[in-house]
């Protein structure tokens, strides 16, 4: 468990109307960690998401981040959607510029520091297509990219692969280490893949089915890049998908 | 690897030049459906002759009539003596006026209704019953209480603000909140989602919306000069020769209307091609 002032103190219930999505979830995140949030497909992750980013309020409790309530507005956070944001109208390269003209970044910096991402995911000849002339992974490649480029107290991650075929998943996985080794960045990254969540983070919480619980806290103290073949990641996975809740949810889950 | 098959595999290999593989077109597609077009057109011309041939009505226009009718207008005129072009560009100033006028309003109130849906909500028994009155409703309304020009453009207005305005209005709540979110998340403010997301998202449904609004405007056009009082305009000339009972004139102004409208939506459809090259676009 790090220790010192969290980053990130999140301490919220969430509820759409009379469904509650997330029952109290109560947890804080720490500078320069990578945490995962782990939870079966409808679970309310996007949900969670959402809230620690200050798109939408929480219906009880607050998230603060450096010890003030999170708003977008006044600190800088970068979110990689689930879904494609990609603007259709925008070339990938100016998708990846709307982040900097929105904070006020232009000229050469700007120029630099797009040419620098697109590099870093892979999509520097093809900076000038639209986003219907290249492929569903690259489309989230080019929101990755965007993320990158502003530096940020906060990047949240939700299932940002998910769309990704195997290969390109792994690269990219690979690739989000690298870049958060280098940039230094405090990082709370979504999946529901078990696998995923134990090749990435410092520490992993798990989730409940909806309403979403924390089930688990774990601490991954083995050192990255790992190796997912090793035995110690082996049992670590088996012993989290062993987690009745999941297991539950796998079965008639999307994956 | 030099030649374009793989040893003995029966795989062909691109060599870089994917040319090769694209066989060229011996006649542009362009071409061909003017080609087609050409033919419909002949068929049309057939379909009437045939019309022209069995009926006993001596009021028929006729083909040869129509013909010379047009000729007629456009070398000498009308009884009163306005030309063709005369009556062409009355109307068309006309109906650009009062679509002018509508595509702003349209706009400005459809994405302002659009973003503060309560004003709609709250002011939806008074929009949607107008909505549903015809333009010639109106005719006797605007005789009453509006002179000369402003009385083409109201007609034409009330007959093309509406679309413009609805298709404005409705394509407000369909833009994706992702985009918006995407905006916001960076710290981008009300305006910035307006300016970056939400206008570029609608402006495909504004040129939609007003290429419907502009084909109303040129169909409220012989509404519009019935009241206007002036003898010139392609409506005015319709009513003029249907007052004596001359069809091949008059079908020689419907045709003018048709051609003039015609010509506007393409010019629209060009723009839109323009704009949006990012829709039109192949997958890769």
């Amino acid at each position: 468990m790090p220790v010192g002032k969290p980053k990130i103190e999140i301490d919220v219930a969430h509820s759409y109307d009379s469904i509650v999505v997330l029952d109290h979830i109560k947890f804080d995140v720490y500078e320069n960690e990578f945490l995962c949030i782990l939870g079966p497909s409808g679970c309310g992750k996007t949900t969670m998401a959402n809230l620690i980013a200050g798109l939408l309020k929480p219906s009880v409790g607050t998230v603060k981040l450096n010890g003030e309530l999170v708003d977008p507005q006044k600190q800088n956070i970068s979110y990689v959607f689930q879904a494609r944001s990609c603007l259709p109208w925008r070339t990938v390269k100016n998708n990846v510029k709307i982040a900097l003209e929105i904070k006020g970044i232009s000229g050469p910096v700007a120029e630099e520091k797009i040419a620098n991402v697109l590099q870093i995911v892979g999509l520097q000849e093809f900076a000038d297509y639209y986003p219907n002339q290249i492929s569903g992974g690259m489309k989230q490649r080019v929101a990755i990219a965007r993320a990158f480029c502003v530096e940020g107290d906060l990047l949240i991650l939700d299932e940002p692969f998910g769309s990704l075929d195997a290969q390109t998943r792994y690269v990219m996985q690979m690739e989000v280490l690298k870049i958060c080794e280098k940039m230094k960045r405090t990082v709370i990254f979504i999946t529901n893949n078990i696998e995923e969540s134990v090749f990435l983070a410092d520490r992993l919480i798990v989730l409940s089915g909806v309403p979403a619980r924390i089930i688990k806290e774990i601490n991954v103290n083995f050192s990255k890049p790992r190796n997912v073949t090793h035995p110690d990641f082996l049992q670590l996975r088996t012993s989290i998908s062993n987690l009745s809740e999941i297991a539950q949810d796998a079965v008639g889950g999307s994956r | 690897m030099a030649n374009t098959e793989l040893a003995g595999t029966g795989v062909v290999q691109f060599n870089g030049k994917p040319e090769q593989f694209v066989k060229p077109r011996r006649i542009p597609r362009r071409l061909k459906i003017y080609g087609y077009n050409l033919i419909t057109l002949g068929i049309f011309f057939l379909v009437w002759y045939g019309i022209q041939s069995s009926t006993t009505s001596s009021y028929f226009p006729t083909i040869g009539g129509v013909e010379k009718a047009a000729i007629g207008l456009v070398t000498k005129g009308d009884i009163q003596g306005f030309s063709l072009a005369q009556h062409a560009w009355a109307s068309s100033v006309r109906v650009f006026a009062g679509f002018g006028l509508a595509l702003v309003m349209g706009v400005t109130l459809g994405l302002l209704m659009g973003l503060y849906p309560f004003i709609y909500e709250n002011s939806k028994v008074i929009i949607e019953p107008i909505r549903f009155i015809p333009p010639i409703a109106w005719i006797p309304m605007s005789m009453i209480l509006l002179r000369g020009f402003a009385r083409y453009v109201f007609i034409i207005w009330v007959g093309s603000f509406f679309p413009i305005f609805i298709s404005v209005l409705m394509s407000i709540p369909r833009v994706e909140t992702i985009l918006k979110d995407s905006v916001k998340v960076y710290g981008g403010s009300r305006w910035d989602i307006l300016k970056r997301i939400v206008i570029p998202s609608v402006t495909p449904e504004i040129l939609a919306g007003a290429r419907i609004g502009l084909g109303d405007s040129w169909m409220c056009i012989v509404a519009a000069e019935m009241i206007g009082g002036e003898p010139i305009g392609a409506g005015r000339l319709i009513l003029k020769y249907a007052d004596l009972l001359n069809m091949n004139a008059v079908v020689v102004g419907m045709i003018l209307i048709g051609i003039i409208g015609f010509a506007c939506n393409e010019v629209v459809l060009q723009i839109e091609k323009r704009l949006f090259r990012w829709r039109s676009q192949i997958t890769l």
